[in-house]
């Protein structure tokens, strides 16, 4: 044959491509570890229904608390205003906190006043509409063993009356609209403990502020992860030992940020919602029974006896995860004031983004974790608006719907100490 | 073909059954991946991914007597998206000047090459000339289905196979001038 023509050299060509075989290395064991169980190809519903239900829970946060802090929401609730003046006592944060805001809302109502034309503060209508005035003279004449020796007295009649009390004048306008645009302070000789004479407008707005008081969060978690892993039934392969770090190692080592809303919902509850990014990098090595050797010991043409010696392997695993998801709860607060200590529980929906293509790389990029998280939290008040808080916490998978390149599943859970800083608003 | 019972076991995810369907297919789908990939390496991985995808998703399978042929596509398929993943500025330059292949023995020389030795060639093409000649010649599909499949114009897909038939042929004329000379 001298040469094939065109068409039937491509023909056979094709052919012994079409037919080509070649026998691969084994990789089973990969396969089989990566293939989805049964019930994980269907299993995502409870993941999906948490996750969603948590998401729309931390919308509905996200909006409350934006509403509760926007200037509309606080026009509104000062526009239901119709209840009398009541003296309120608060501990010292809740002053602080109160007094601070008494003195910026003073002033925005100041300048509100300015840009309707409304006519300017004087010395006569400070006279005139201010019911404390007389009070405020009295004060300013009272040498200061009269006021110490009024002070019990003074301090009944604060709680009850709010006019004849020894006063503290806060600086900002007195204007001619009564008593609702003026604010009367008596500090008591008690350090910790003030008297507001709160006018109408600003006790119900202090009183929906302290209801729905937010704040933003920002904490990070160190923490030490763990995992429950649970070998795959259905691979035939046999898992003899997992070699993992110490209870307390370096290995272990992970971090959480975190950051969100909280709002106070009633005297002892608060909610919180925010984001989180988690990161870890956890290396589990484990031995399996590989195929071995078989040996023919004796045997007859019926009746064969063999000998097997399966051998052993081990292999390396490195958990390295990163996670980004929301997380939202409940804070119930124990006691305490200045240090205040609470328990916590939420839950946690986490999504993975290591999306590595190695062969042997861990990848959770489609993966996604329910996680539930328990915690205490010592808070401590610096000033009327900021906190620091100590907060140990535990998080434990409830469903993690991941696909692993090896023959078990994983449940992580950790434990961490976090670091967090709070603003009021 | 695929043996009924082994498939809807394998559709149960039973891990028997599927080391089972995995032994009986690894060779050809090897084969299959061998042609696409640049090495053996890269042949192993697409192997592994191929039989992930295909057990993840064999529910899809209506019966068993489409099996096979669902699994060599899924097979095609992550070989393109591997090429889709690596390739990317492989854009070899064409030489325009044909190369006289109209004596040689070719047929002689197909005879004297192993099968082994044919995928190596197909191997040693580059990216683009591998796809569309595979594609093309060996799956059978069509200039406008390959142009989609690999994201460039008909007619990048026709310049590849030509070009890659013309290095297929200089690559077998050369291996029959060396045995010439072996056998002078």
């Amino acid at each position: 044959m001298k040469s094939l023509p065109e068409k039937d050299f491509w023909n056979a060509i094709r052919n012994r491509l079409e037919n080509y075989k070649e026998e691969p290395q084994d990789d089973w064991l990969k396969i089989a570890g990566a293939i989805p169980a049964a019930g994980e190809r269907q299993g995502n519903k409870p993941v999906n229904l948490a996750a969603d239900l948590l998401s729309v829970a931390s919308v509905v946060m996200l909006v409350w608390t934006l509403c509760a802090v926007t200037p509309a929401a606080r026009i509104w609730t000062l526009a239901n205003v119709s209840t009398p003046p009541v003296t309120e006592k608060v501990n010292g944060q809740e002053a602080d906190r109160l007094k601070e805001d008494n003195e910026r809302e003073l002033k925005e109502h100041k300048v509100e006043q300015n840009e309707k034309g409304l006519p300017p503060v004087t010395k006569e209508t400070e006279s005139k509409g201010n019911r404390f005035g007389d009070v405020l003279k009295k004060v300013e004449h009272n040498d200061a063993s009269q006021q110490q020796a009024s002070l019990p007295e003074l301090d009944n009649d604060a709680k009850t009356n709010g006019r004849d009390t020894r006063s503290a004048h806060i600086d900002g306008p007195e204007e001619s609209q009564d008593t609702t645009d003026s604010v009367q302070t008596v500090v008591a000789a008690k350090a910790d403990t003030v008297f507001f004479a709160v006018p109408p407008i600003l006790q119900q707005k202090s009183k929906t502020r302290r209801k729905f008081r937010p704040s933003v969060y920002a904490v990070i978690t160190p923490s030490f992860a763990y995992q429950k892993i649970v070998p795959r039934r259905d691979d035939n392969i046999n898992i003899q030992k997992l070699n993992s770090a110490g209870l307390v190692s370096a290995d272990r080592l992970g971090y959480s940020l975190e950051a969100g809303f909280q709002m106070q919902v009633s005297n002892h509850f608060e909610l919180y919602a925010g984001f989180l990014y988690y990161q870890q990098n956890l290396l589990v090595s484990y031995s399996y029974v590989t195929d071995g050797d078989v040996e023919t010991v004796n045997g007859t043409r019926e009746k064969w006896s063999f000998e097997l010696s399966p051998g052993e392997a081990t292999r390396t695993f490195r958990y390295a995860m990163k996670n980004g998801g929301a997380s939202a709860g409940v804070l119930y607060h124990i006691r305490g004031r200045k240090l205040m200590h609470k328990l916590g529980a939420g839950l946690q929906y986490q999504k993975g983004l290591v999306r590595s293509q190695g062969e042997y790389s861990y990848n959770n990029a489609s993966s996604s974790y329910l996680n539930y998280q328990l915690l205490y939290r010592m808070e401590y008040s610096l000033s009327g608006r900021t906190s620091i808080f100590l907060q140990p916490q535990f998080v434990h998978s409830l469903v993690a719907d991941e696909v692993l390149r090896e023959p078990f599943t994983v449940k992580p859970y950790r434990a961490g100490l976090g670091f967090g800083l709070l603003y009021h608003f | 073909m695929v043996n009924n019972e082994l498939f809807e076991r394998c559709r149960k995810n039973e891990g028997q059954a599927q080391r089972a369907m995995y032994d009986q297919f690894k060779a050809t789908l090897m084969g299959l991946c061998r042609r696409y990939a640049r090495n053996k390496e890269d042949a192993q991985d697409m192997l592994q991914e191929s039989f992930i995808k295909i057990f993840s998703k064999m529910h899809q399978v209506e019966s068993a007597d489409k099996f096979e042929s669902w699994m060599k596509s899924v097979a095609v398929r992550t070989a393109i998206d591997h090429y889709h993943k690596l390739k990317r500025t492989d854009h070899h330059a064409f030489t325009t000047d044909e190369y006289d292949v109209a004596d040689l023995d070719y047929g002689g020389i197909l005879e004297s090459v192993s099968d082994e030795y044919l995928v190596g060639i197909i191997n040693d093409l580059p990216e683009g000339c591998r796809m569309v000649f595979n594609l093309f010649e060996v799956e059978g599909y069509s200039h406008t289905e390959i142009a989609e499949l690999l994201k460039v114009s008909e007619g990048t897909s026709r310049s590849q196979l030509h070009h890659a038939k013309y290095l297929l042929k200089q690559k077998l004329s050369r291996l029959g001038i060396k045995r010439y000379e072996k056998l002078a």
